[in-house]
C-alpha cells in the first residue's frame, strides 16, 4: 500500500508486514498480523477499531515498548533507521526525541508526588543531563502555555490531583512535546475525558499538529472522532487492517463490510428509534487465541460465503480511484 | 412556566397538565457529607443533586444526558432507594392503582417503607454499567437470575420460577442452557443480557437503564440497544435511560432530560432537543459530539471555570462555563420555564 509519491525525505514512519504475538496460557495470542502502513511528515493517521483490534499493540512496537516476550516481526524505520536492530540504550534515545506517546488515563500517567514543574525537570534532564532548574522551568512555562494552560508559571508548582482531567491531558501533551518529537502517538487520549473536554484536546492536538508540522497517530475505537481529526484512517479488525484510506471519506465512503456494519450499527445524530432499526453486528470480537486462517471478520459478515475462511483475503485498492484500499473477496460493499 | 404542585400531590392529574405520569420527582436534591467519621464536624458537603424536578410517563422511554458529576446517576439511584435522597419528594403511580397489601397510591418513595420498598423494587429494576461486576461470579446464571424471586412479592413458593427464567432468557436472546453456566463464561454484552433477563423476572413495568452499553465494545452497542427497543414494545415497558451519549440518548429517548451540576437545564421531547437545542449547555454538548463530516470544533475553546459540587455557585451551575454569562447568571439560579409546549429551559436568557 506504498504510496510511490512519498519522497523517503518526508517520510516520519513506515512500518512492513508488522506482526506481534504473545505467549498466554491459551496458547499464541496474535495481536498483531501482518500490518503495513506509513506517516508522513505533519500528517495525521487515525487507528480505529475495537479492544482486541490491535490498535494499541502496533502503537507499542513503534514506541519499542513491545516485551522481550513477545514475538515481533516486520520492520519499524523511524526517519530511515530499523528501529529493531537497535539496542535497549539506543531505543530510549529515541523515545521521546523521535517518538513520544500520550496515553488514556492522564492521572494515572504522573507520578503524584512529584510537582508539575519537578516532572519537566526530569523529562528535560533524560535527554539533556546539563539543564538547569531555571532554564527547566523557563521551558516547561513555554510549552503549559501552548497547551493553553492559564497562569502556567505558577501551576508548575502545583501536583497532579490538582488539576482536573483535560487540564491534566493537556501537560500530558505538553510533557510529550518536551524533547521536540517528531512524531506523537496518542491512544484514545479522550476515553476517560467528558465529551465536552474531549472536544477541547481534540482541537488541541490538531492545532499543534499544524503548528509544529507534527506527525501524530491517533487511536480510538471512536470512529466520528478518528473521521474529524485524520488525514488517513486505518480501520483495524483482530490484528488485521481491513480497510485504509483518506479521513472521513473511508468511513463515509467504506468499502470493507465491517466499517459498514460498525457505522449501520451506531444511532447517528437525529436518528430515532421509531424510524430506524440499528443494524445487529451477530456474534462477538473473536478470541485472539484461536485466529482462524481466513477473514476474521466472516463469522459475523452479512455477505459471508464459503470462500471467506479460505484465506486473510489481500488489501485491494478501491476501483473509485479514492486512494483507499480494502481486504474483502467480495468487490467490497457498494456505497 | 409549570407551576410546582404542593407536597402533597394527591393524583396522577395535576397542574402539569400530564395524565399518565408513572414516576413524579419534585424537588428533590441529594448532599453527600464528603468526609465521615472524625472530621464529620468540618462540615465539608457535595451537592449532587440539587432541586430536580419532572414526570416520567407511563410507556415512554425518558433520557438522562449528563456529563460526570451532572448527578444522573445518583439521581436515578435515588428514585431505588440505593441512594437516600436528602430533600423532596419521589411519587409512584403503579398500574391498576397498586392498593394491594395495604398500599394506596401514590406511592411515595422512602427508605423507611420496607414493605413498600419490596414492591417497588419488583415493578422498577436497576441495571448498572459494568456487566461483569455485577452478576456474582460464584453463581450459575439460574442463580443470579432468581435470588431476587425469594424476596419479592410477586413470587410465592408454589410459583414455576424455573419456567420464568427459561421464559426471560429466551427473551433476551440466551438459552435454556446457558441458566447453569457462570457469568465469566460469557462476553460482555452476553453478561448485559442476562442483567437484562435479571431485571424482566418479576414483570416489572419500568427498567432503569444508567449507561448500559458504554462498557462494550462498539460492534456489540448496537445489539443491546435494540434489544431494548424490542423488549420495551414486548413487555410495554417504561424505560429512564441515562447515558453521557447524546447521540444515543436522543436515538434512545422519546422525551430527554439534560442534566449539569446537578440540576436540570433543559427538558425537552427527543426531537425538539435534536433540533432546537436551546440551553448554552445543551449546545456546547450538541457542538463537541465528534461526528463524521462535522468540523472540529472551535480551538479557541477556553476551558472556563468548571463545576464544583463542594461549592455549587449561587446562580445558574454552568455559569462559569457560558460563553453567554452575564452578572445575573452568577447572582440568580434560573428557573426550569416552559419555552414551548413540553420544552423547559433553566437559562435568563432562553425565554
Amino acid at each position: 500500500m506504498g504510496d510511490p509519491r512519498a519522497a523517503e525525505g518526508h517520510r516520519s514512519l513506515a512500518v512492513r508486514a508488522l506482526s506481534v504475538s504473545f505467549q498466554t496460557a491459551e496458547g499464541q495470542l496474535r495481536a498483531v498480523r501482518g500490518v503495513d502502513f506509513e506517516l508522513e511528515r505533519g500528517e495525521c493517521l487515525g487507528i480505529v477499531g475495537e479492544s482486541g483490534s490491535g490498535k494499541s499493540v502496533t502503537a507499542a512496537a513503534v514506541m519499542g515498548l513491545i516485551s522481550k516476550d513477545a514475538a515481533t516481526e516486520g520492520e519499524i524505520r523511524i526517519d530511515g533507521t530499523d528501529i529493531s536492530s537497535l539496542t535497549v540504550e539506543e531505543k530510549r534515545a529515541l523515545r521521546g526525541k523521535a517518538v513520544a506517546m500520550i496515553f488514556q488515563e492522564p492521572s494515572r500517567s504522573f507520578d503524584p508526588i512529584y510537582s508539575i514543574g519537578k516532572t519537566f525537570e526530569e523529562t528535560f534532564r533524560a535527554k539533556n543531563p546539563a539543564i538547569t532548574k531555571e532554564e527547566a522551568a523557563r521551558r516547561a512555562t513555554q510549552l503549559l502555555s501552548e497547551v493553553h494552560i492559564p497562569q502556567a508559571e505558577e501551576r508548575l508548582k502545583n501536583f497532579p490531583h490538582q488539576f482536573s482531567g483535560g487540564m491534566l491531558q493537556r501537560i500530558m501533551i505538553a510533557l510529550a512535546l518536551a524533547n521536540d518529537p517528531e512524531i506523537l502517538i496518542a491512544d484514545e487520549p479522550t476515553t476517560a475525558l467528558d465529551v465536552t473536554i474531549q472536544a477541547q484536546i481534540v482541537g488541541l492536538l490538531k492545532e499543534l499538529q499544524e503548528r509544529r508540522q507534527l506527525s501524530l497517530i491517533f487511536i480510538s475505537h471512536d470512529l466520528g472522532l478518528v473521521g474529524q481529526i485524520a488525514d488517513r484512517i486505518l480501520v483495524m479488525y483482530a490484528g488485521i487492517v481491513l480497510e485504509s484510506g483518506r479521513g472521513p471519506e473511508v468511513l463515509t465512503r467504506p468499502r470493507s463490510p465491517y466499517t459498514r456494519a460498525l457505522l449501520d450499527s451506531l444511532p447517528s445524530w437525529g436518528s430515532h428509534y421509531s424510524t430506524r432499526k440499528l443494524y445487529t453486528i451477530k456474534g462477538t470480537v473473536p478470541d485472539p487465541t484461536h485466529s482462524e486462517p481466513g477473514c476474521p471478520f466472516a463469522p459475523r459478515c452479512r455477505f459471508v460465503e464459503e470462500r471467506c475462511a479460505a484465506e486473510v483475503p489481500p488489501l485491494r485498492s478501491d476501483e473509485n480511484g479514492t486512494g483507499g484500499a480494502y481486504r474483502c473477496v467480495h468487490s467490497g460493499v457498494k456505497t | 412556566m409549570r407551576p410546582f404542585g404542593g407536597k402533597n400531590v394527591s393524583a396522577g392529574t395535576d397542574a402539569r397538565g400530564i395524565g399518565d405520569a408513572l414516576l413524579r420527582l419534585d424537588h428533590v436534591s441529594k448532599v453527600f457529607k464528603l468526609e465521615a467519621g472524625l472530621f464529620a464536624s468540618a462540615g465539608r458537603f457535595v451537592w449532587a443533586v440539587n432541586d430536580v424536578s419532572f414526570d416520567v410517563n407511563r410507556g415512554e422511554t425518558y433520557g438522562l444526558v449528563g456529563e460526570s458529576g451532572s448527578g444522573k446517576t445518583t439521581l436515578a439511584r435515588t428514585v431505588v432507594q440505593l441512594v437516600r435522597h436528602s430533600g423532596g419528594t419521589i411519587d409512584y403511580y403503579p398500574a391498576g392503582g397498586g392498593t394491594s397489601d395495604g398500599l394506596s397510591p401514590p406511592w411515595r418513595i422512602s427508605d423507611d417503607n420496607a414493605n413498600l420498598l419490596r414492591h417497588f423494587r419488583s415493578d422498577v429494576k436497576y441495571i448498572f454499567q459494568d456487566p461483569s461486576s455485577s452478576l456474582d461470579p460464584r453463581m450459575s446464571v439460574y442463580r443470579v437470575l432468581t435470588t431476587g424471586a425469594r424476596y419479592s412479592p410477586r413470587f410465592s413458593r408454589t410459583d414455576d420460577v424455573r419456567g420464568k427464567a427459561v421464559d426471560v432468557m429466551e427473551a433476551v436472546g440466551l438459552r435454556e442452557a446457558d441458566l447453569e453456566r457462570r457469568p465469566s463464561e460469557f462476553s460482555g454484552g452476553q453478561r448485559q443480557r442476562i442483567s437484562l433477563a435479571r431485571a424482566l423476572l418479576s414483570n416489572p413495568s419500568t427498567l432503569i437503564c444508567d449507561e448500559v452499553v458504554s462498557a462494550l465494545d462498539v460492534s456489540i452497542q448496537g445489539q443491546i440497544l435494540n434489544l431494548l427497543v424490542d423488549l420495551k414494545s414486548r413487555f410495554n415497558l417504561t424505560i429512564i435511560f441515562i447515558a453521557h451519549d447524546l447521540t444515543v440518548v436522543s436515538y434512545m429517548a422519546d422525551r430527554i432530560g439534560v442534566l449539569y451540576g446537578g440540576s436540570m437545564m433543559e427538558e425537552a421531547p427527543a426531537a425538539n432537543l435534536v433540533e432546537h437545542p436551546l440551553h448554552p449547555y445543551t449546545q456546547l454538548l450538541y457542538n463537541s459530539i465528534p461526528e463524521l463530516g462535522k468540523p472540529l470544533p472551535s480551538r479557541a475553546t477556553t476551558p472556563g471555570q468548571p463545576f464544583n459540587p463542594t461549592r455549587p455557585p449561587q446562580g445558574c451551575p454552568f455559569s462559569g462555563r457560558c460563553p453567554m454569562a452575564q452578572e445575573i447568571c452568577t447572582a440568580e439560579k434560573p428557573a426550569l420555564a416552559e419555552v414551548s409546549p413540553g420544552h423547559r429551559v433553566a437559562c435568563h436568557f432562553v425565554k
